[in-house]
């Protein structure tokens, strides 16, 4: 299994109670893990932890915690714009996956992943260096 | 002129025609593919600018052929930059994580997915989308050369030796290559500028905006890999280490077999700016010591005030590795053959002769007056470590190609390397002992080889970097200014933490053979083969000096 380094930083933004308890196991090597039940309140926690300058490395959404997508990403980019976020999906659609990507998530993940495969997940979106950062010619 | 080329690929023929015309009303031009064989042979002949891929290729009814988006993926890994959107019939999360999420480096295999239910209006916004911020492809920029410029030149320079018709089609490539790197301008004026080494070419180009004129810049544009290489060095190890008279203001651009890269001038004019070797010729050995100084005291600096590292790699392993003498055509038999072809050829470079056996422990020169001087065969030297430095070898970011062609000077002397395609860690006097190779075999201009000789033994005589060696045996202005040049290079090269002499000498031993096996040979015995027979009689001489070197440890 995959380690993290101490120092990273992950925000879950989900009224899952099951969800939560998976990323959590799955993120406890890794360093710190913050849960929000709604997008209002994650707003609100990611700018308190830019005011003292800890700001998130990673932001898990899960789509229960939204009713737009491309909308609540881009609130979340317009206070931290570097954020890799991945959408999460329970009941994953062709058209949630789209719109996750469109509007600049670095994935789009199924809730059913197990342990071993979530941190590959989050380990490999830790490193991608976020599209709206990339200069095509 | 079309707005660009769109290559649409379907295994259902009697779906294109409808997106097609649609595309087609766009200004777009269409091309059609049907399997992934098909795909590949049009997209490498067809200077595409877009690819719409059906997943599906193969078979309709197999929910399991993902063959469409298997093709996006290998030109992903290929062509990163390269956009494509998905269109399918069947679309499901899957395929849309695949093609939609990003690399490492932020760019997905495809810039859409759309369902082919949704229409034809969304498949065109896509397109214009994908044109508009991806591809910017600028159709509006009018060209005007410099007589006899031309991109069918500029092509013929790139692709020299290949059929006429692959220079026209790849003519076309270069005018796509220069419209998506100058995209934000309306005219460009192209004029020929100072050329580097190794299959680049370089440019002068004015552009004019709606609002004025800009500053002239240099565009080099080449192989697609070497150019891109110079670009990542550039960011990696240029972009702020280097004093600021060279700028990269515009990113670069690529096409499937070219990439081009800007630079522009901060605070100088191009047309003040010569080469070193032109430099060389028309200023005085004070002149260049000068500019020199300023070359590693000011403009390097930072490269060479930086902590060194240590390296894994021997010093005789780093520079034939560096030198390319571990390849083939620049081998151990490739450095053979070209040592007897000079033996053969010995009295027309003014020698009575040569004698050299393969596995023979010496190298014999004899000089038209009769004298005659051996000296150990290089091959053991140069291909298996019979004297060996290291590892570890003290490295730092060197230039790595360091020669005449690759460093501008100005009127008041000021100097700065281009051309970072090797930029990178090497042995940390690689720099100096390339430059010193420049001027003993490219620069100096005389090819009496005797007095070439004499030459040698007076720069094999130093001991140490500081010692004071008086010119003897030649008279020469030529040798004589390069000594002295030479000479004064060789004290800045001390003053590098970490430099010492018989790490020089092993350095010089190694670009001397890379001149020796490095180019063709011609049928006619000319200047050419003085300089490889000059750069044979000095690797053998300092391999005679690394020899007494060991003996005095």
């Amino acid at each position: 299994m995959q380690t993290f380094s101490k120092e990273a930083s992950l925000l879950l933004i989900s009224p899952d109670g099951n969800w939560q308890k998976i990323v959590h196991n799955a993120w406890a090597n890794a360093g710190k893990v913050d849960m929000e039940v709604d997008l209002e309140q994650a707003l609100q926690r990611i700018s308190v932890c830019l005011s003292r300058k800890r700001p998130y490395e990673l932001i898990i959404m899960d789509v229960w915690a939204t009713p737009d997508i491309a909308e609540s990403i881009a609130a979340i980019r317009q206070l931290q714009p570097d954020v890799r976020i991945v959408v999460a999906s329970a009941g994953p659609t062709w058209k949630q996956a789209r719109e996750a990507f469109d509007a600049g998530a670095v994935d789009f993940i199924v809730k059913s992943l197990d342990a071993g495969e979530l941190q590959t997940s989050l380990q490999r979106a830790r490193h991608i260096t976020p599209p709206w950062r990339t200069q095509i010619s | 002129m079309s707005k660009g080329r769109i290559l649409i690929v379907d295994n259902r023929p009697d779906h294109i025609p409808f997106r097609r015309q649609a595309l087609e009303r766009e200004g777009y031009e269409v091309r059609e593919a049907y399997t992934p064989e098909d795909a590949s042979e049009k997209f490498e002949t067809g200077l595409i600018h877009l690819a719409i891929v059906d997943i599906r290729l193969k078979d309709e009814n197999d929910e399991k052929d993902w063959s469409g988006l298997e093709w996006v993926e290998s030109v992903h890994q290929q062509y990163p930059e390269f956009p494509c959107i998905i269109l399918t019939g069947f679309p499901s999360y899957e395929p849309v994580q695949r093609a939609r999420k990003p690399d490492e480096k932020g760019l997905p295999p495809a810039e859409d997915f759309i369902s082919k239910g949704e229409g034809l209006e969304l498949l065109v916004k896509a397109v214009n989308n994908v044109f508009l911020n991806k591809v910017k492809i600028n159709y509006n920029l009018k060209f005007y050369f410099e007589w006899p410029l031309s991109f069918f030149a500029i092509a013929d320079a790139l692709e020299a030796g290949t059929e006429v018709e692959t220079r026209r089609q790849r003519a076309l490539e270069v005018e796509d290559l220069f419209r998506k790197l100058l995209s934000d301008s309306i005219q460009a004026v192209v004029r020929s500028a100072p050329q580097g080494r190794g299959g680049a070419t370089s440019l002068q180009v004015r552009l004019v905006f709606t609002g004025g004129s800009g500053e002239p810049m240099i565009v080099k544009c080449g192989p697609r890999r070497r150019i891109a290489a110079e670009n990542s060095n550039y960011t990696r190890y240029v972009a702020g280490r280097v004093e600021p008279y060279y700028a990269q203001k515009l990113p670069f651009a690529q096409t499937l077999h070219y990439s081009a890269i800007t630079y522009y001038m901060i605070g100088e004019k191009l047309e003040d700016t010569q080469q070193f070797s032109s430099y060389y010729r028309t200023h005085t050995s004070e002149d260049i010591q000068r500019t020199l100084d300023y070359l590693f005291f000011d403009t390097l600096k930072f490269w060479y005030r930086a902590q060194c590292q240590q390296s894994e790699e021997s010093l005789n392993s780093f520079y034939r590795r560096q030198l390319g003498l571990t390849e083939e055509h620049h081998g151990e038999d490739a450095l053979i053959r070209e040592i007897q072809r000079l033996s053969q050829n010995a009295e027309y470079l003014g020698l009575l002769r040569i004698e050299f056996k393969r596995d023979g422990p010496d190298l014999t020169f004899q000089f038209l007056d009769g004298r005659t001087v051996s000296y150990p065969n290089p091959i053991p030297y140069v291909y298996h470590d019979r004297r060996k430095l290291g590892p570890p070898v003290l490295t730092l970011v060197t230039h790595g190609d360091l020669n005449e062609d690759n460093i501008l000077a100005d009127r008041d002397g000021r100097a700065w390397p281009v051309d970072f395609e090797r930029t990178g860690y090497g042995p940390v006097l690689r720099d100096f002992v390339e430059l010193e190779a420049a001027i003993r075999f490219d620069l100096v201009e005389t090819t009496d080889l005797q007095q070439l000789y004499t030459f040698e033994e007076c720069l094999l005589a130093f001991g140490d970097f500081t010692e004071s060696i008086q010119p003897q045996g030649f008279e020469s202005a030529d040798l004589q200014k390069a000594f002295a040049v030479i000479n004064h290079l060789r004290w800045l090269a001390s003053q590098v933490p970490g430099a010492s002499l018989e790490e020089y000498y092993m350095g010089l031993l190694f670009d001397a053979a890379w001149v020796v096996v490095s180019r063709p040979p011609r049928e006619q015995i000319g200047r050419e083969d003085i300089r490889k027979a000059h750069a044979l009689l000095s690797a053998t001489m300092i391999c005679r000096r690394l020899e007494d070197w060991a003996g005095t440890r």
